[in-house]
C-alpha cells in the first residue's frame, strides 16, 4: 500500500474514492437542461429543521441544486416518563428533520448508514417520482452511503421514510420526516409556522409501563399500538414544549402521519381551520373546517388565526389515542381577553328544577314505554292507533266496557286469543283475534298501557298477574 | 404434500436417525447438524419450497478475533496493511490496532470487520467452508431476538428452531453471519412486501414470503441483500461449516 | 485470491506507470488495480473449448452479464439488447469494448448448450460465452453486486445487472435497465481511454 500512496502523491494524482458501484454519469448531474424542466441554478445545503420548527419560506425565485445530506442513526431515547426504547431516527431524533425546498429543485441526496447501527436502512421521498421514491437507490448497509439525484417535481407536502424490509418495522421505530416542496410562487405568508407528525409505536410493554420497551410485531400486526404520539414522544408539543404564539397571528400547521396504521382526525380543541389544504395539496380545498382528516403515509396543512387566548389543545379526535395513547399537544395563545369572542364562564348557579319524575299510578311494575311499543307493534293495526278500532269489524279498546270489566278476562284473551260474538259498548262484534304469543312481561306491559290511556283509567296489569293466569290455563287444559 | 418430497423428507429423517454414526467426526468446539430440510423464507408461484440440507459440522460459536489472528499470522497476505480493496473495504479489521494486534479485550470475542472474502479464505484454510443461507437460517434462524438496552447491535438470531438442535452448545453473540451465498437475497431496497421482489430488478417475479409477519426473516434477508462481498461491518462476523464425509 | 506472480505484478507495475502518465490529461479513479475484479483469478472455459482466467480478459472494456440459457424472463431481452448493441455501436465504441455472458447455471449450460445458444441468438465474435465452477460463479456475482438464486432445477431468480469493466477490470458502471436504456453504456465507453 505504501509505495502506490508514494507514487500516488509524486504524481499528483487526485483518487475521489469509489466505494462500490460508481456513480451513474446521468445527464441529471450536469448543466444541460431536459426539455420541459425549469433552468437549475447553482447549488446550496438543504435547509434543515428540528421538530416542531419549519424554516423559513424561501425567498429564491429560481431552482436550485439543493444538497441534502441525510444519516440514519440507531440509540435509546425516552419514549414517555421512565419508558426506553431504541428509536431509528433520521438525524437524531423522530420525526426526522424538516426539509424545505422548492417546486422544480434537483435535490442530491447522499443517505449514510451510521457503521453502529444494526441493520440496512433506505429512504423513499413521497416528493421524488421515481422508483421506490429513492428506496432501492439508497439501500445501505450500516457504515456505508449511497447518492442519488431526484427532481422535486411537484409542489405540496410530503412524508418521507424509510421502506426497508419490514417497512412497518422501520416506520414503527421513528423512521420519518417531512419535506415541504414550495410552489414556485411560494406559500401565503403566514407569522407562524410549525410542523407535527403523528406516530404509532408498539411497544411489548402496555402504555407507560416503565424501563427498556421493544418492538412488538404481533400488535403492529393487528394495528393495536401502545403509543400514538405527536413529534415522536409522549408530551412532545405539552407542558413546557407546547407551541407559542400570539392571539391573532397567523398559523400555518404542517401536519403529517406516518403511520403506520391509523388515519388521524386532527382537532384543535376550541378552534376552527380557516383554509384547509386537504392531503398536504397545493390547493385550499376547504374553509371552516373543525377536524381534518391526515391519511396514514400522509400530510395535511391547515391555516388558522387563533384570537382568542389561552391554552389550546390538538388531538387526534379518536378519543382514547389522545387520552389513553398519548395523541395530544397544546397551542399556548398568549394576548389580551376577547370576550366578544368567548366570555368564558360568566355566572354559576344552582339548578334545582325538582323532580321531573311524574307520580302515574298506573305506571308500578311495568313499563309503560314498553307496554306502548308493543302496542304500536301488534295492536294497531286492528285496533288503530287511537284505540276505536273499526265498527263492526274491531272492537274499540277506548273506553272498552269488555276491556276494563275483567282484568283477568284480557289477560286470558292474550295468552289464548279470542273468537265467538262478543258485546262491546253496547255494539256486537264477531271476529277472531289471535293468540300473538307474547311474553308474559308484554301482556302484563301492553295491558298496563291500554289501561291507562285511551281514556281508560284501570289498575295496571303485573307481570305475576299473567304467570298465575297462564298456570292456571296449563293445568286446566291438562286436567281435561 | 406431494409424494416426491414426502419422499425426499422420509429419506433424510431416515438418513437423521442414522446420523450418530457421524456425530464423532465433528472437532472440538463444533457441533454436528443432522440433514434435515429447510423452507426458505421466499416461496415461489410453486408454492412453498423445500431445500434439502446435508448433514454438517458447525462452529458452537462464531470465529474469533484470536482465531482469526491465527489465521492471519499463516496468510499474512489478508492482514489489513497488504488487504486489497477488491477483497475488503477499508474499515477491515477496523478494531484491530494494527496487523496482528485485536483488541485485548476483544480477543475471545467474534471478529468483525470481516468481509466475505477474509472470511471464506479462514474457513477454507480450516477445511470447511462458509454455511449457506439454507444451513444457517436452519441452525440460527429459529426465533426473533429482541434488542438489548443500549445495546447496537440487535441479536436477530437466539437460536435454532429446528429440535435436533435443541440443548446444543451453540452460541450466538448477537452478531450477524455471513453465508456462502448471501448474494442470493431477492429482496429489493423497498417496501418488503411478501411478493419480495420487484420484476424489473429482479428476474423471477412471484416469489413470496412464506411469512410476512416474521420480521426477523425479513431483517436478516433485508440485511444480506444490503451486502457486497468486500465489505467488513461492525456487527458482521462469521462462523465456518464443514461437510460431513 | 491475491495471486501475484512476478509477471502479474510486472505487468501491474507497467500499467500504474502508463496511467500516471495519461493521469494527467484524462479521468483518474482509485489506485490502479486495488478494484480490479481480475484479481479473482478463477478459471473458466468458453464455449469454443478454450480455457481463460479471468485476468486474460485485460486490456479492452467488457458488458458483463450473468444469465443461463433456459431463463424465460428478462436475459433474453438482455442479452438481445446486448447484441443489437453490438451491432449497432459507433465505430469509436466497436473496438474499445467485448461482450461476455456467464452462465450461472454450470449443471446444464454445457459448452454445447452454450455453442446452441450463440448460434440461436446470433451472437457475434464480440461476445464470450464463459462456463465456471459452482463457486466461481458465486465469487463473481459477489463482487459484482449480482444476487441470484436456484429456486427449481434448473430455474434461478436473478437480478438483471449489467455492468461495464474498464480495461483493468474495474466496475466504471452498472445498470438493470440495459434493455431499455444503452445509451449510458456508449457514454460510459467514451469516457473511458484506450489502455493498452
Amino acid at each position: 500500500m505504501k509505495h502506490v500512496a508514494w507514487m500516488a502523491a509524486a504524481f499528483g494524482l487526485i483518487a475521489p474514492v469509489c466505494a462500490g458501484n460508481p456513480e451513474v454519469s446521468a445527464s441529471l448531474a450536469t448543466s444541460r437542461t431536459p426539455a420541459g424542466f425549469e433552468e437549475v441554478r447553482g447549488e446550496e445545503r438543504a435547509v434543515m429543521t428540528s421538530a416542531p420548527h419549519v424554516p423559513p419560506p424561501l425567498t429564491r425565485r429560481h431552482a436550485t441544486k439543493v444538497l441534502l445530506d441525510i444519516e440514519v442513526k440507531e440509540h435509546t431515547k425516552l419514549l414517555a416518563d421512565g419508558v426506553s426504547y431504541t428509536y431509528w431516527t433520521f438525524g437524531d431524533d423522530a420525526p426526522g428533520q424538516f426539509i424545505r425546498i422548492r417546486e422544480g429543485d434537483l435535490v442530491q441526496t447522499r443517505f449514510s448508514n451510521h457503521p453502529d447501527n444494526s441493520v440496512a436502512h433506505n429512504i423513499d421521498f413521497h416528493a421524488a417520482t421515481g422508483p421506490g421514491g429513492g428506496g432501492e437507490a439508497s439501500f445501505v448497509a450500516p457504515g456505508h452511503s449511497a447518492t442519488f439525484t431526484w427532481r422535486a417535481v411537484r409542489a405540496g407536502l410530503y412524508l418521507y421514510h424509510c421502506v426497508a424490509a419490514p417497512a412497518g418495522m422501520h416506520l414503527s421505530n421513528g423512521m420519518y420526516g417531512l419535506i415541504l416542496v414550495e410552489p414556485k410562487q411560494g406559500l401565503p405568508k403566514v407569522d407562524k409556522e410549525f410542523f407535527i407528525v403523528q406516530g404509532e409505536f408498539y411497544t411489548n410493554g402496555a402504555y407507560g409501563e416503565r424501563g427498556d420497551q421493544r418492538f412488538d410485531m404481533a400488535k403492529a400486526v393487528r394495528e393495536q399500538p401502545e403509543y400514538v404520539v405527536f413529534n415522536g414522544h409522549v408530551g412532545a408539543l405539552m407542558g413546557e414544549n407546547a407551541l407559542r404564539l400570539k392571539a391573532g397571528e397567523s398559523l400555518r400547521l404542517y401536519l403529517g402521519n406516518a403511520g403506520p396504521a391509523l388515519m388521524s382526525s386532527f382537532h384543535i380543541v376550541g378552534e376552527i381551520f380557516d383554509d384547509v389544504y386537504g392531503e398536504g395539496g397545493t390547493q385550499i380545498n376547504q374553509h371552516n373546517v373543525q377536524t381534518t382528516v391526515v391519511p396514514v403515509g400522509g400530510t395535511a396543512m391547515v391555516d388558522l388565526a387563533m384570537d382568542v387566548p389561552g391554552n389550546y389543545q390538538f388531538v387526534d379526535h379518536s378519543m382514547f389515542r389522545a387520552f389513553n395513547k398519548g395523541a395530544m399537544g397544546a397551542l399556548q395563545v398568549e394576548g389580551a381577553a376577547r370576550p366578544e369572542i368567548f366570555s368564558g364562564r360568566q355566572s354559576e348557579q344552582i339548578f334545582s328544577p325538582g323532580t321531573h319524575l311524574q307520580r302515574v299510578a298506573a305506571v308500578t311494575s311495568t313499563n309503560a314505554d314498553h307496554g306502548k311499543g308493543v302496542y304500536e307493534r301488534i295492536c294497531t293495526t286492528c285496533h288503530q292507533p287511537d284505540a276505536r278500532g273499526l265498527p263492526g269489524v274491531f272492537p274499540p279498546l277506548a273506553g272498552s266496557d269488555f276491556l276494563m270489566s275483567d282484568a283477568e278476562r284480557a289477560i286470558r284473551v292474550l295468552l289464548e286469543g279470542l273468537q265467538g260474538p262478543i258485546t262491546v259498548n253496547g255494539q256486537a262484534f264477531n271476529g277472531v283475534m289471535p293468540d300473538f304469543s307474547l311474553a308474559d312481561d308484554e301482556i302484563a306491559s301492553v295491558l298496563t298501557y291500554v289501561r291507562s290511556n285511551f281514556g281508560n283509567a284501570g289498575s295496571p296489569v303485573t307481570t305475576a298477574d299473567v304467570q298465575r293466569i297462564r298456570a292456571m290455563n296449563r293445568t286446566v287444559r291438562s286436567s281435561r | 404434500m406431494r409424494p416426491s418430497i414426502a419422499a425426499s423428507m422420509l429419506v433424510l429423517i431416515a438418513i437423521g436417525f442414522a446420523q450418530p454414526a457421524y456425530a464423532s467426526a465433528c472437532r472440538a468446539r463444533e457441533v454436528f447438524v443432522p440433514a434435515g430440510v429447510y423452507t426458505p423464507f421466499f416461496k415461489t408461484e410453486g408454492g412453498t419450497r423445500w431445500v434439502p440440507v446435508a448433514p454438517i459440522c458447525l462452529g458452537e460459536a462464531p470465529v474469533t478475533n484470536e482465531d482469526f489472528l491465527g489465521f492471519i499470522r499463516e496468510h499474512p497476505d489478508w492482514r489489513k496493511s497488504r488487504i486489497k480493496a477488491l477483497f475488503a473495504e477499508d474499515s477491515y479489521l477496523a478494531d484491530w490496532q494494527d496487523d496482528f494486534t485485536p483488541q485485548p479485550e476483544a480477543v475471545s470475542k467474534p471478529v468483525t470487520f470481516v468481509s466475505w472474502f477474509a472470511a471464506g479464505a479462514y474457513c477454507e484454510a480450516r477445511g470447511g467452508r462458509l454455511p449457506t443461507v439454507a444451513e444457517w437460517e436452519r441452525f440460527a434462524g429459529g426465533s426473533v431476538a429482541t434488542s438489548q438496552h443500549g445495546a447496537a447491535p440487535f441479536a436477530f438470531a437466539m437460536g435454532s428452531s429446528a429440535p435436533e438442535l435443541a440443548n446444543t452448545a451453540l452460541k450466538f453473540p448477537g452478531i450477524w453471519e455471513w453465508t456462502v451465498n448471501f448474494n442470493s437475497a431477492l429482496v429489493s431496497g423497498r417496501i418488503g412486501t411478501s411478493e419480495g421482489a420487484d420484476s424489473s430488478q429482479f428476474c423471477g417475479d412471484g416469489i413470496r414470503a412464506v411469512d410476512p409477519s416474521n420480521y426477523g426473516a425479513f431483517l436478516r434477508y433485508s440485511f444480506r441483500a444490503s451486502l457486497r462481498a468486500n465489505f467488513a461491518l461492525k456487527n458482521l462476523g462469521f462462523r465456518c461449516v464443514r461437510a460431513v464425509p | 485470491m491475491c495471486a501475484g506472480g512476478a509477471v502479474k505484478r510486472a505487468l501491474k507495475g507497467i500499467a500504474i506507470a502508463l496511467l500516471a502518465v495519461v493521469a494527467m490529461t484524462t479521468r483518474v479513479t482509485s489506485e490502479p488495480g486495488e478494484r480490479s475484479i481480475y484479481q479473482l483469478d478463477s478459471s473458466w472455459v468458453e464455449d469454443n473449448g478454450r480455457a481463460l482466467r479471468l485476468p486474460a480478459l485485460e486490456g479492452d472494456m467488457q458488458l458483463l452479464a450473468l444469465i443461463y440459457t433456459t431463463c424465460t424472463g428478462t436475459c433474453p431481452v438482455t442479452v438481445k439488447a446486448m447484441q443489437m448493441f453490438s451491432r449497432s455501436m459507433p465505430d469509436d465504441a466497436k473496438e474499445r469494448i467485448r461482450f461476455l455472458l456467464v452462465t450461472v447455471d454450470p449443471d446444464t449450460d454445457t459448452l454445447a448448450t452454450l455453442r446452441k445458444y450463440r448460434r440461436e441468438m446470433k451472437l457475434d465474435r464480440r461476445f464470450k460465452l464463459l462456463r465456471g465452477s459452482a463457486s466461481s460463479v458465486r465469487e463473481l456475482a459477489a463482487v459484482l453486486g449480482f444476487n441470484y438464486e436456484q429456486i427449481e432445477s434448473g430455474q434461478f431468480a436473478h437480478s438483471n445487472l449489467v455492468t461495464v469493466l474498464d480495461s483493468r477490470g474495474e466496475i466504471v458502471h452498472q445498470q438493470t435497465d440495459f434493455a431499455t436504456n444503452s445509451k449510458a453504456v456508449l457514454e460510459v465507453i467514451r469516457q473511458h481511454p484506450v489502455e493498452r
